[in-house]
């Protein structure tokens, strides 16, 4: 009888329809980040040396730093579903909170990233940036405007994943509906995926 | 009857999840951290081909998202039909380089 509810009284909920709306929102999330792939491949084939030689500027440590804390954010995510489904609430926090940690080390080695590219003055509009052949502003543009903007869904991941997590508290996310926290997951998920195209395009093609 | 239950979902029902191992997951991530290694090192030991890096760091690349989808986020026990829209918007990203490519490339 627990399962028995009425069609339409509003009480029904359609795990299978949340889920495939949050793949619809991030199929138009990839083709978001597809159009600027796009920008990338067609310069880097208009100007390859520029390019290749733009990429040297990039910290290869810290990128390959990133990549590995952003992968381990999506294990402890992944874990965090199958701790709930197996009903332990205590391992599922402390999984978030590491999730929430992880992304926010991956800010700091951001901004530790930026921040030595703006002393470099490789921002564009600054002194640097503004000798620069064309080909190379369009580079450094472009890794200001990707990192940015996936730098923004690690922000908005994390801020996503705090509000799972109160869910969770207020015993609104629980072992048996736990939909909140697989969409949390899988928007989680996608910010690492555009990384994983994002670290090598930039940091590795030498 | 029975087959009835068996296709339709019926909402709330716990049964229908089904619960990946925690080894598991941690057994993809030992392997994408594998992955991850070996473009490093075969960018840092510098090889000179750049065509050649760029198609293998790309099809390392899509390994690793192909894994992270299939496992991470579950797409291997979920519906089919997100499996194939999840193909419609990667060819449709095709048709977009393709035909941004063709028109570059024929100037």
């Amino acid at each position: 009888m627990e399962n028995f509810v009425l069609a339409n009284s509003g009480h029904n909920r359609d795990d299978e329809a949340s889920k495939f709306g949050m793949w619809l929102f991030l199929f138009t999330e990839l083709l978001l980040f597809g159009g600027l792939f796009l920008v990338y491949t067609i310069y880097r084939y208009l100007n390859s040396e520029a390019f290749l030689h733009a990429s040297y500027e990039l910290d290869v440590v810290m990128g390959t730093v990133n990549t590995v804390v952003l992968l381990t954010s999506s294990l402890t995510v992944a874990l965090s579903i199958t701790a709930l489904q197996k009903g332990n609430i205590k391992l599922t926090q402390g999984l978030l909170v590491a999730t929430i940690l992880f992304a926010l080390t991956f800010l700091v080695i951001k901004y530790f990233e930026w921040s030595a590219k703006f002393e470099h003055g490789l921002f564009p509009g600054m002194d640097h940036y503004d000798h620069l052949i064309p080909a190379e502003k369009m580079f450094f543009f472009l890794y200001f405007f990707m990192t940015g903007l996936h730098g923004l869904h690690v922000i908005v991941g994390g801020v996503l994943l705090g509000f799972v997590m109160w869910d969770i508290k207020k015993k609104k996310t629980t072992p048996d509906n736990f939909v909140y926290l697989e969409n949390g997951g899988l928007y989680w998920h996608l910010v690492d995926i555009i990384w994983i195209f994002l670290f090598p395009l930039f940091y590795l093609i030498h | 009857m029975a087959d009835n239950t068996k296709s339709r979902h019926l909402p709330g029902d716990p049964k229908e999840h089904h619960i990946v191992p925690y080894k598991f997951h941690i057994g993809i991530w030992v392997g994408l951290i594998i992955l991850t290694i070996m473009t490093v090192l075969v960018s840092v030991m510098g090889i000179s081909l750049v065509a050649f890096s760029v198609i293998t760091a790309m099809i390392i690349a899509s390994t690793k998202a192909v894994v992270v989808a299939n496992y991470f986020m579950h797409l291997k026990y979920e519906n089919k039909l997100i499996t194939w829209l999840m193909g419609v918007t990667i060819f449709l990203f095709i048709v977009f380089i393709a035909f941004t490519a063709f028109d570059y490339l024929t100037r």
